[in-house]
């Protein structure tokens, strides 16, 4: 029927016939027009900045969302073996800087760290198998940087004594921090769990003050540690110090126990700092009825923030602007003469300094009182064994830690002054690098540290207000007859559900948005990764403005800039 | 071949050229009508949804809210491969105007009957062929019927011949003469239109299985004048393949229709070149100046866009004279179909002296009188003395400029 | 292979639109085009009208078919007239028009097409002036903007046309306001006119950098913060009676909104206030709408 003379190729019939074209013309490549380009990458989020041993925490978050214990206790090993400690007494920087804050309240990450350490104690500790090494390792003193440090070393295989004069294993873990906060039982656990390695702890052990080390060389230690803290209080320097019923908070805090007698007794505290309010605090479990005297405000005491306002929740007296100038006997009390004080201008530390105020003093009659002004390190046993100290009488480091003599190292208060218990575990950690690099010859590792995610890098679009979760403490009331541990911790759902209020700052999770909003389809999904396909992005900059967490950036395209 | 074909199934209806327009649209089945009211073309659509509605058709129909949308959704349905109809008149196709170039230059399939009429200002509805004239540059297929079965029967060879080589059709039809005037129309057997019209196979339309973008903005300036040429030679292939679609619409239905038709021109010394019923009027005049000895012949053109230029130069090569009627006016030039013709006469070494009348505008009837009129104005002349000459409407007072 | 996190999750990564698409680096209107199309996925005809969507289209792998300005809604009527008659009844047509194709210039084809309640989904994505021809001032550009064609000592002194309330006088079965800033929501109400048949209306907001002038990296932002500052609510409407209004979990003054922007630089502070106030008021009335459409 069809008398098909006329015979039309296809693409005479129809102008829409050239498609094939136009979609490869339409592939124009238009990554050229870009003038920003989009760089994905990790940054520091303010936690991890501000804390003092360096812990990963977003990452541990991750893991403790998806209720994997085991893995967040991984990560937070890589920096502090003993996060069931520094969950209760560190006093939480990292909250401090945490970006959430602007939004609504910090993460409670010191509540979800303990959480993971006491998981972690609650695991079997069977002995790893570590490449055993016969370079052996003396560490003098068994506080957080000690141990931290012959934890790590042991790890890595090295023989490692850690050497306590006193009794107790622990240092200020065993004597300076008190049981409430700190239940002994819990650091008992822990001291037994970082010797799983094979680190050997040997109390009543001092390292003589003269030729110490020498000795020590002499056995066959091929490196030392000194991690001798400040054990010391410092002196009032006033009149009447060595008055008996006069005991300085240091000592106090070691021994609370053995004060019984001061039960329904005043006891007068001094000094504005940790150790002040520790001290008030047992003493008000004794039964006695303390008094701080503090000669600064409330605004300029150093004392953390919290403990202080749970030691006067629990009934602890403070009386500020009161600075003693002399202490003496009366009637079988003591008498604490003081100065009225007023705040002058601000000194070096930005704190109003306090100067005496015109007009007569008043006395406070006390049954003990304990001095609690700070403490110092005993220069002597590192002068003695040919160790240079700096201005504050600490051992002289650099910044790897190395002493000024050969193989001896120095970590923690006594080599960065008094400090917390958390840089203590950092200082241990990098003491146990330089160690190892010491004695295996190799390199340093390159430290990362990253730009810190700030919060008004964050997109809080993305974000919901959602409270904070606390954990219950023991009642004031109960407080005062008890040593019991007052935090008392959260349960695991509450934990996994404040881990979910991490902001991940800084940290791509995969949330994709840059993806979804790419106008230009530019942000491919290469397996789990996420990139940016620069033949077509314009560098528009949407990815950047919508990263809830301040993953990208837009850095000027090198090829405009002027060589 | 063609006797093997009962032409007998049919039935003669009296149909006015507007249900002439239905019925074929009625046969040839098809799928999506849209269409708005407008005197004269009316008829045609309101007998279509009446099929519409009683199942005689099954089609949609969409009763849209203006011309330029009726088009725009009959360009969408034929843009996805379906069958499409629709008809106007005057204002409504000045008001299509854009669509009617869209789908010209991007080449949709379609059938469009066109009731010519007048175009305001000022407004009225006797017949005119200046709204569908106007349309030639569009690149559509332009069709002139003399006769109600000449309607029917080439809406019909439209729809397989718009849908073979995807260049819209447009059948015109002048406005009362045809559109309201009943003739008895053979309205065939629906199962010998089925023969003739074998569907869209088109290569080309909107399918998610096959993307295609149709219509989309040029990528280049060179790219674009490529396509423009693609839809001009388009046409001329759309013009061989008619001869084709008429053989087989002959072999079928046992009629056949040339672009042209040369009526008694063999010997003819004057030729009168008209189209559409003007064509009817003009051959009884040719039959009754024959009869007292003239050597008088016509030249029907039917098929308009795209022009059968050489056709007419090979008809009109052996007369002395050509008499162009043109029932329209490109106003500041002349009669469109004379200036096309002497156009293509041109580059003739011999060729007719063509003289060009305008007649009929706005209704005015053109009567055998008028007619001869004109062959007798054009015999009496050595050469026209004007390039445009009116007839029937007496003599102008030009006015004079200031 | 980690899985994306989020609803992200929930969104097709098969693109509709091949990259090295012709819009202008940051433009919310090929983004909001990307994620309607990526949900309607392969099963769809898109036909347009002269925008910036017109360039787009070139980079579609879905059908395209461009349609003169004032009849993309004709057009789409048209397309599905002419898929039904084909026995196709499952692929959805979609119409795309910017405002001026959907204010302005097609909203008599589109009127018409609602009142035949024509079978198929159109989506206006707004972004308040006749841009792809350079700014000029459409029905839909918000009192108080420049333009190049309402100059900074003339801003457009009318408020922007409430195309919503057009579309519920129609009582067209679904309408609803979208926003690239509400991804999520912007998706949910393209699946939920998927499933309803009839005509269905989208108004999506789409930032234009160039003609707002404003950052290229704000076009999400922006999508938001008028969310936020009550001036383009997120709603629905069904059967043109029955109002859903989504409240902003964060509200912002209008001012934010609007200081971002170029071309809202030139407004005082009594101007600015102006336009919070009818801003507040038709938030008001957008509420007593939901409050009272369900008389029988």
């Amino acid at each position: 029927m069809e008398n098909n003379k006329v015979v039309l190729p296809d693409s005479l019939l129809h102008p829409a016939y050239l498609e094939p074209e136009i979609i490869a013309r339409a592939r124009r490549k238009t990554g050229e027009w870009r003038f920003l380009r989009p760089i994905l990458r990790n940054r520091t989020p303010p936690c991890s900045g501000a804390c003092p041993a360096g812990i990963d925490i977003r990452q541990y978050l991750e893991f403790v969302r998806k209720q994997d214990f085991g893995e967040a206790w991984k990560i937070i090993e890589l920096n502090n073996p003993m996060p069931a400690i520094t969950g209760r007494v560190c006093y939480h920087p990292c909250e401090v800087d945490c970006n959430r804050k602007g939004l609504d309240s910090a993460l409670n990450i010191h509540s979800i760290e303990r959480s993971v350490g006491d998981f972690a104690l609650r695991q079997s500790s069977r002995r790893p198998k570590v490449k055993a090494r016969k370079e052996k390792v003396a560490i003098v003193g068994s506080g957080p940087a000690g141990i931290t440090c012959g934890y790590y070393l042991s790890k890595l295989g090295y023989p490692t004594t850690v050497f306590e004069a006193s009794s107790v294993a622990g240092g200020m873990l065993a004597v300076g921090i008190p049981e409430y906060r700190l239940p002994r039982k819990i650091l008992a656990k822990q001291i037994e769990f970082l010797q799983r390695f094979g680190l050997e702890i040997k109390t009543c052990m001092a390292v003589g003050n003269e030729k110490g080390l020498d000795d020590l060389f002499d056995q066959g230690y091929l490196a030392v540690l000194l991690a001798t803290g400040y054990q010391k209080g410092r002196q009032l320097n006033i009149a009447g110090e060595n008055l008996p019923g006069v005991i300085q908070g240091i000592e106090f805090l070691a021994r609370p126990a053995t004060h019984a007698q001061w039960r329904n007794k005043e006891v007068v505290v001094i000094g504005g700092g940790n150790v002040a309010i520790d001290s008030a605090r047992c003493a008000l479990r004794l039964g006695a009825r303390p008094l701080i005297l503090y000669r600064r405000s409330r605004k300029e005491m150093p004392a953390n923030e919290e403990e202080a306002q749970a030691a006067l929740d629990e009934g602890v007296r403070i009386q500020f602007l009161a600075s003693p100038v002399g202490l003496k006997s009366r009637n079988g009390r003591l008498v604490v003469q003081c100065e009225q004080m007023e705040l002058g201008q601000k000194d070096g530390s930005g704190r109003k300094q306090a100067i005496a105020a015109k007009g007569p003093g008043f006395e406070v009659e006390a049954d003990a009182v304990i001095p609690a002004i700070g403490q110092f390190t005993d220069a002597h046993l590192y002068t003695a064994n040919g160790i240079e100290t700096d201005g504050q009488g600490n051992v002289a480091v650099d910044e790897n830690l190395l002493t000024s003599r050969k193989g001896v190292f120095a970590a923690g208060d006594c080599a960065t002054g008094p400090a917390t218990v958390a840089l203590a575990i950092g200082s241990g950690r990098k003491a146990a690098i330089s160690i190892d690099v010491y004695l295996s010859g190799k390199e340093y590792p390159v430290s990362k540290t990253g730009e810190i995610v700030q919060f008004e890098q964050m997109n809080l679009a993305y974000f919901s207000r959602q409270p904070r979760q606390e954990g219950k403490s023991l009642a004031p009331s109960a407080r005062a007859t008890s040593f019991a541990e007052v935090a008392e911790g959260l349960s695991k759902a509450k934990v996994v559900k404040e881990a979910g209020r991490c902001m991940e700052c800084g940290g791509c999770n995969k949330c994709a948005n840059c993806w979804l909003f790419c106008p230009d389809g530019a942000v491919l999904q290469d397996g789990a990764q996420l990139k940016v396909a620069l033949e077509f992005c314009k560098g528009c900059g949407i990815c950047a403005q919508e990263c809830p967490r301040g993953v990208i950036a837009m850095e000027e395209e090198t090829k405009w800039q002027v060589q | 071949m063609a006797s093997s074909v009962d032409r007998t199934k049919g039935t003669y209806v009296m149909l006015s050229g507007n249900h002439a327009v239905s019925n074929a649209v009625r046969l040839s089945r098809v799928q999506v009508v849209s269409a708005y009211p407008i005197t004269p073309q009316t008829p045609i659509v309101e007998k279509i949804s009446e099929f519409v509605s009683s199942g005689e058709l099954k089609a949609r129909f969409i009763p849209a809210e203006s011309e330029h949308s009726v088009l725009a959704a009959v360009s969408g349905a034929s843009s996805v491969g379906a069958r499409t109809f629709t008809a106007t008149s005057r204002q409504g196709l000045m008001y299509m105007e854009e669509v009617v170039h869209w789908i010209g230059r991007g080449m949709l399939p379609m059938v469009m009957a066109v009731v010519d009429a007048l175009i305001g200002a000022p407004p009225d509805n006797w017949t005119e062929q200046d709204s569908s004239l106007y349309q030639r540059d569009t690149g559509w297929m332009i069709f002139y019927c003399e006769t109600n079965q000449e309607v029917f029967d080439t809406i019909i060879q439209a729809f397989r011949i718009t849908e073979k080589m995807s260049v819209p059709v447009m059948v015109c039809l002048d406005g009362s003469y045809l559109s309201h005037t009943s003739e008895p129309v053979l309205v065939p057997d629906i199962a010998l239109v089925d023969k003739y019209l074998p569907g869209r196979k088109d290569a080309i339309v909107a399918d998610p299985k096959k993307p295609h973008r149709l219509f989309g903005p040029a990528m280049s300036q060179e790219f674009n004048a490529k396509l423009r040429r693609r839809t001009h030679e388009a046409l001329e292939t759309a013009a061989e393949f008619r001869k084709t679609a008429d053989r087989e619409f002959e072999s079928i239905f046992g009629r056949s229709y040339d672009d042209i038709e040369c009526y008694k021109t063999e010997d003819a010394e004057t030729i009168v070149v008209a189209m559409s019923t003007v064509a009817g009027t003009s051959r009884f005049v040719v039959d009754r100046l024959r009869e007292s000895g003239q050597k008088v012949g016509l030249v029907k053109v039917r098929m308009f866009r795209p022009f059968p230029g050489n056709r007419l130069v090979e008809a009109l090569k052996n007369a002395k004279k050509v008499a162009v009627i043109d029932r329209n006016l490109s106003y500041g030039h002349g009669g469109i179909l004379c200036m096309e013709l002497k156009a293509s006469l041109y580059n003739e070494k011999k060729r007719p002296t063509v003289f060009g009348y305008v007649a009929g505008i706005c209704g005015v009837p053109i009567t055998p009188e008028l007619i001869m009129q004109i062959i007798a104005d054009t015999n009496a002349k050595e050469t026209p003395e004007e390039e445009l000459i009116w007839m029937g409407i007496g003599k102008s007072e030009k006015v004079k400029a200031v | 292979m980690r899985k994306l996190k989020q609803f992200n999750t929930q969104i097709a990564s098969e693109e509709h639109i091949s990259p090295g698409v012709m819009a202008c680096p940051g433009c919310g209107g090929v983004l909001a085009m990307r994620l309607i199309l990526k949900v309607l996925g392969k099963d769809v005809i898109v036909t347009t009208c002269p925008s910036c969507n017109s360039g787009f289209a070139q980079n579609y792998t879905v059908p395209s078919v461009h349609a003169p300005f004032a009849a993309v809604a004709s057009w789409a009527s048209g397309i599905r007239a002419g898929l039904d008659m084909l026995g196709d009844t499952k692929t959805t047509v979609l119409a795309v028009a910017g405002d001026g194709g959907t204010f302005d210039i097609g909203i008599q084809a589109l009127s018409a097409a609602i009142e035949r309640n024509e079978n198929f989904i159109f989506v206006c994505y707004d972004n308040e002036a006749y841009m792809t021809t350079g700014i000029q001032r459409s029905s839909a550009t918000p009192l108080g903007a420049w333009t190049a064609t309402t100059p900074v000592a003339n801003p457009k002194g009318e408020n922007k046309k409430r195309i919503m309330d057009i579309m519920a006088a129609h009582r067209i079965p679904y309408a609803a306001s979208a926003s690239i800033g509400y991804p999520e929501d912007l998706i949910y109400k393209v699946k939920r006119a998927m499933q309803i048949r009839g005509t269905r209306f989208l108004h999506v907001l789409s930032p234009c950098p160039i003609g707002w002038r404003c950052s290229q990296d704000l076009s999400v932002k922006l999508s938001r913060m008028a969310v936020e500052s009550k001036i383009f609510p997120l709603f629905e409407i069904v059967n043109g009676l029955r109002y859903k209004v989504q409240r902003p979990q964060h509200e912002i003054p209008v001012s934010e909104y609007l200081r971002l922007q170029g071309r809202f630089s030139h407004l005082d502070a009594k101007s600015i206030d102006k336009i919070q106030h009818i801003t507040d008021r038709e938030w008001r009335r957008l509420l007593a709408k939901e409050s009272t459409a369900t008389i029988k």
